[in-house]
């Protein structure tokens, strides 16, 4: 190979090796908004808890349901968040009820300040809307070898249990440096992109992840309703449900706690 | 490119934690890095944060304890480091450089990434597969699901090589099942059983037991069970009939309860195959080629069955392995044999005989063995063996002799029975102790071996010898009409003791010693009819009693030294082997006692993880064997004699060989070259002499003492993925041969030099959609130069190509052919060229919901040319041999595939 050949090609070698390293390290992501997809297994739901041989009214309400709808009853989230700050809403989106997973706190707000460690969110039984501001409860995460990539996000896996007997799995990734995820999910190293609670239907996945800067009104949460605490929330939404199916179903009591 | 991580100061003192992440390579330090703190116990996450923009970080308010440090940053492999944090400590944990390696180069070299979690983990010299990554049809068996897994190759008759080197063990969940053979594993398990596979390089039970390593490594490959699959059923019921009477049935159950295992079968058939595994098949030569397939003369009818029982106890400290079989087998053949018999000065014979058997077996065979821990430090193994066989032959014989001339030499007529009863019993125990002392361990084994045989039969032959001045007019004759009685008996007792001791940390030496002695007495009595019908004179020409004790005693001293990647064994064994022989009938004795050694050395070199190199020298004496040197005067061939020659003296072979493998689990390539050189001094060879106007042969036996016999032999593969998409992998070997041997022939020192070179190509394709295939060619030449004769001057190409397709039809039906083609050019002895096209098809579809009925139609030797045929070529006599085999037949055959799990949620 002639000598300017050779210096040609190394010099094209430093290069791109240059580049490969400024220019191609994964980018660090500080702030952003990022879209959630919520997914419901109707018909497990159904299946497990209202699967009564004996009761017309439920086979009766379980065949409607299944003849009107999905198996998967999903609906769509933003979560703006920045340093300290994060705000989780649904997607400003006309969505009709599905008048059975929407009737209860299925359409939370929560704005979570990481720095004071508190939380305000909105939540509804039937039309009624409720705002409880509490301090973020602490979540003890069990960290697993587990990984997971998630929209080109290395994603780690980490375990936890809520609420005493509630099962938790979650795929955080370090490369956003944020410490929230949907609803009022938090704690971890970096950025919730999935998580999900295997034993109560439940999933929430990232599908859209967009690194830009979010203006302060994107923060700006005006929430509606009855100033509540969790327990009255919890006890609204169970004489909800004795007086239109007989029970307080635990599943829906769940939803008002997250 | 490697992008480091530099860690440098973590301090832990008065509960906090800091320290400062850097890249090295440029080197700046990193923002934005996650540090975690994880309690060590049990991963519970304690508190993170992420490190500044000069790299440095801080965790406050730690509580005291273990805690494990987790460092993260995209693009980079995940860094643990453990801290201990105790508040009266201020001490610094200076962790200096450490490198990480980015996950692109870490994967390279270790982990191959796949649609699932990890399917193939290397661990140090263990490969392991997860089974479900590999897709394999509903009911295949463990066979098919090996040929998936890279690095592991399988043949058309189920023959099994990982990483190269053949696999002679399946092991099931660490056990043996049905002695290990690898087809009872490979054929009868199921691949959806199966949770991993792991191939790894098996030590000897010695080196695994002292933990010195020998170097002696078996490539094997353990199946453990998926944990659901461990209780239940399942098998395979087939049945098949044909043309020609051909017919085949077998059923094969197994039940499994976690460590209990048990398993049965039954194989009634005459299609050729007559078990399912390939070991203790007896005494009619070439039984089985190792495929349950019978692969000899003749047409034969079989029925075997066995069964399998293994249990453990008391958490694997106390196991139990038996095995119960039983083969009867019959084979009728009929088959021609041209023998060309060259004579220096150009001359030869020629015999041409035709033969008529019938032979058949009964064989008993029961396996066990035990495995208990007695206590902590010490363990007992022992086994018992014992077999029952009852054979029955029958044969004719017609043969006659001609010279270069076309002249009649002689003829023969004669026919043969013999009926013999044989009981045979092994024991064994070895019992081994450790010490307290790393390495230092002690040994000792046992074995008891008995053996009878009893057996009746006559013997009748006309042979006629012409004289060579008119052609055919006879000259003389004898007459042979005998009945023979005949029995041995074998007593064995040997017993080694096994003491190893740590000189330091990485060099040991083993002491053994071990004593082998056993008697054998043999009494043949010959009554000569010709004396008269039932006569109760004991014929002395054609009788004998024998008794012939042997006593070894063997010391043997090693030094075995491993450090890092280097292990060298080094050592020599001395013997005294005393030989006794008495001849009850003539009334003499002669002793001979040898006293040799053997030493040998032993370098391995393991440069990683998949690369190692080997070169290994021994040194060895083989002793004459009583039968050269005092023979049995055998005289059911009388042109064929043999004399002893009591002043035979050991030969001594120095052999020297060398191997290197290279495997790289990412592209699935392997590489492996091996060589051996191997010179034999004072070579014991054989002196025949044949009589040029009588044709009858005499052989006797002598020491070459100024020539060496050398032989060299090198191999090399290599196989690599031509196409990863299309699963298709190639693989090229070679192989080289040259050796040179000297005997005699009539009085006159021959030289016979023989060389061959291979060269052969494989393309394989694994089922992607709809069909896969394996075609291999290997390409040889050979030649062949003896000094005294020029016709045996021989040079010649042959070919052997093979081929397996199988194509998936719509509507689970499945086409399949193979075939089998050897070609073979003439030689100078060989005046036509020789080939030969064997073809098999079928076609199948499959029923029921899990598609395990399968019905087939087959045809087998479409072009009937599996007429039995072989060329062969030994010192100065050259033989053209055809014989009876099953020839083409058509079939229908029903299989199916059994299976009940008891699911554990």
């Amino acid at each position: 190979m002639k000598p300017k050949k050779v210096i040609k090609l190394f010099l094209f070698f430093l290069l791109i090796s240059k580049g490969y390293l400024y220019g191609q390290l994964p980018a660090i992501i500080t702030k952003g908004k990022i879209t959630f997809e919520r997914r419901v297994n109707a018909y497990a739901l159904l299946r497990d808890h209202f699967d009564l041989p004996d009761n017309q009214r439920f086979q009766q309400f379980t065949i409607q349901y299944k003849a009107a709808n999905p198996q998967l009853h999903k609906t769509s989230f933003d979560l703006y968040f920045n340093d300290s700050l994060s705000f989780y809403t649904p997607t400003k989106t006309e969505h009709s009820s599905d008048q059975f997973i929407d009737v209860i706190a299925s359409g939370n707000s929560v704005f979570t300040n990481l720095h004071t460690l508190q939380k305000l969110s909105e939540k509804s039984v039937a039309d009624n809307q409720y705002i409880i501001k509490e301090p973020l409860g602490k979540i003890k995460w069990r960290y697993t070898n587990d990984t997971r990539e998630i929209l080109g996000f290395h994603c780690h896996r980490a375990n936890a249990i809520i609420l005493d007997s509630v099962y938790v799995v979650a795929f955080y990734t370090d490369q956003i440096t944020s410490k929230s995820g949907p609803e009022s999910f938090w704690g971890l190293p970096g950025m919730i992109l999935q998580i999900a609670l295997p034993g109560n239907y439940i999933v929430w996945e990232a599908k859209r992840v967009i690194a830009e800067n979010v203006p302060g009104a994107d923060f700006d949460f005006k929430p509606k309703g009855v100033q509540s605490n969790p327990e009255a929330l919890e006890k609204a939404a169970a004489s909800f449900l004795t007086s239109n199916i007989g029970f307080a179903l635990n599943w829906f009591l769940l939803t008002t706690r997250l | 490119m490697l992008l480091f991580l530099l860690i440098t100061g973590i301090t832990c003192g008065q509960n906090k934690i800091t320290g400062q992440l850097l890249d090295t390579s440029l080197p700046l330090p990193l923002p934005n890095v996650s540090a975690c703190l994880l309690s060590a116990k049990d991963s519970f996450i304690v508190t993170d944060t992420r490190t500044n923009k000069n790299g440095f970080f801080e965790l406050k308010n730690i509580k005291d304890g273990d805690y494990l440090l987790l460092f993260t940053y995209p693009g980079y492999v995940d860094l643990f480091q453990p801290a201990q944090c105790k508040s009266d400590s201020t001490s610094i944990i200076n962790l200096g450089i450490v490198s990480l390696m980015t996950k692109g180069h870490l994967l390279a070299d270790v982990i191959i990434k796949s649609k699932s979690a990890s399917a193939i983990v290397i661990r140090g010299d263990t490969t392991e597969y997860t089974a479900d990554s590999f897709k394999v049809d509903k009911n295949a068996n463990v066979e098919t699901l090996l040929k998936q897994l890279p690095g592991i190759q399988i043949d058309p008759y189920g023959h099994i090589k990982g990483q190269g080197k053949d696999v002679h063990k399946v092991l099931v969940d660490g056990e043996e099942f049905f002695g290990s053979d690898p087809l009872l594993v490979t054929r009868n398990l199921r691949a959806d059983m199966v949770d991993k596979v792991q191939l790894f390089d098996q030590k000897t039970d010695r080196a695994i037991f002292t933990g010195i390593d020998d170097g002696i490594k078996n490539k094997t490959i353990n199946i453990t069970l998926k944990q659901n699959k461990k209780n239940g059923a399942f098998g395979k019921i087939e049945a098949s009939a044909g043309t020609n009477n051909i017919y085949g049935s077998r059923a094969m159950v197994n039940a499994f309860k976690g460590a209990q295992k048990a398993a049965a079968y039954l194989t009634v058939a005459n299609n050729g195959v007559t078990d399912l595994s390939s070991s203790d098949q007896g005494t009619f030569g070439s039984i089985a080629g190792g495929s349950g397939q019978f692969q000899g003369e003749g047409l034969p009818t079989s029925i075997s069955t066995g069964g399998h029982y293994n249990n453990s106890w008391q958490h694997h400290s106390t196991t139990f392995n038996g095995d119960y079989k039983y083969n009867q087998l019959q084979i009728k053949n009929q088959s021609s044999t041209t023998d060309q018999n060259f004579l220096p000065e150009d001359a030869y014979i020629i015999t041409r005989s035709d033969l008529q058997s019938h032979n058949s077996k009964s064989l008993h065979l029961i396996n066990m063995s035990s495995d208990i821990k007695l206590d902590s430090s010490s363990s007992l193994k022992i086994a018992a063996n014992g077999q029952l066989e009852n054979t029955l032959n029958r044969s004719n014989t017609r043969s006659a002799a001609y010279n270069q001339n076309q002249l009649l030499l002689n003829n023969t007529d004669a026919a043969n029975t013999n009926k013999t009863n044989s009981q045979y019993l092994n024991t064994s125990a070895y019992w081994t102790k450790r010490f307290h002392k790393d390495k230092r361990t002690l040994s000792a084994m046992v074995n008891l071996v008995q053996n009878n045989r009893t057996g009746s039969g006559s013997q009748n032959a006309t042979n006629h010898f012409y004289s060579t001045k008119a052609a055919n007019v006879p000259d003389s004759s004898q007459y042979i009409d005998l009945i023979k009685h005949s029995s041995y008996h074998l007593d064995q007792f040997s017993a080694n003791i096994t003491y190893t001791e740590p000189v330091s940390k990485s060099l040991s030496f083993i002491a053994n010693y071990g004593y082998d002695g056993f008697k054998t007495r043999s009494n043949i009595n010959a009554f000569d009819q010709l004396q008269g019908a039932n006569t109760e004179n004991i014929d002395s020409l054609y009788s004998n009693h024998f008794i012939y004790r042997q006593i070894n005693n063997h010391l043997g001293l090693d030094f075995s030294y491993g450090k890092k990647k280097v292990l060298l064994s080094f050592g020599n064994h001395f013997n005294q082997q005393k030989l006794e022989q008495v001849n009850l009938f003539k009334d003499s004795a002669f002793t001979k006692t040898y006293l040799n050694m053997a030493p040998h050395v032993n370098l391995t070199l393991n440069l990683s993880s998949q690369k190692s190199f080997n070169v290994h020298y021994d040194g060895a004496s083989t002793l004459p064997s009583v039968y050269q040197l005092q023979p049995i005067v055998d005289n059911t061939d009388p042109l064929y004699l043999v004399v002893g020659n009591a002043q035979l003296k050991p030969s001594f072979s120095n052999k020297l060989s060398a191997s290197y493998t290279a495997y790289n689990t990412k592209s699935d390539q392997y590489f492996t070259i091996n060589m051996s050189y191997n010179l034999t001094s004072h070579g014991i060879t054989s002196n025949i002499s044949t009589d040029a106007t009588t044709g009858k042969t005499l052989m006797s036996y002598l020491n070459i003492n100024n020539r060496f016999n050398t032989h060299f032999y090198s191999a090399g593969t290599y196989s690599f993925g031509v196409s990863k998409s299309q699963k298709l992998k190639l693989s090229v070997s070679a192989e080289v041969q040259n050796s040179k041997y000297f005997n005699f022939i009539n009085g006159v020192q021959n030289a016979m030099h023989a060389k061959s070179y291979a060269l052969a190509l494989g393309l394989d394709k694994t089922r992607t959609s709809t069909y896969d295939f394996n075609i291999s060619n290997t390409l040889g030449y050979i030649i062949n130069k003896a000094s005294l004769q020029n016709a045996l001057h021989n040079n010649y190409l042959q070919s052997n190509s093979t081929l397996s397709f199988n194509y998936y039809l719509p509507a689970h039906f499945q086409l399949h052919t193979d075939l089998d083609y050897v070609w073979q050019d003439k030689t100078n002895q060989y005046t036509t060229s020789f080939n030969r096209l064997l073809l098999n098809s079928w076609i199948g579809k499959k029923f029921l919901k899990n598609e395990q009925l399968l019905i087939k139609i087959s045809a087998n030797d479409i072009f009937n040319q599996n007429t039995g045929f072989s060329r062969n070529a030994y010192n100065n006599i050259v033989t053209q041999h055809s014989f009876l085999t099953i020839g083409r037949n058509f079939g229908v055959s029903v299989i199916w595939d059994f299976k009940k799990f008891k699911s554990e949620k």
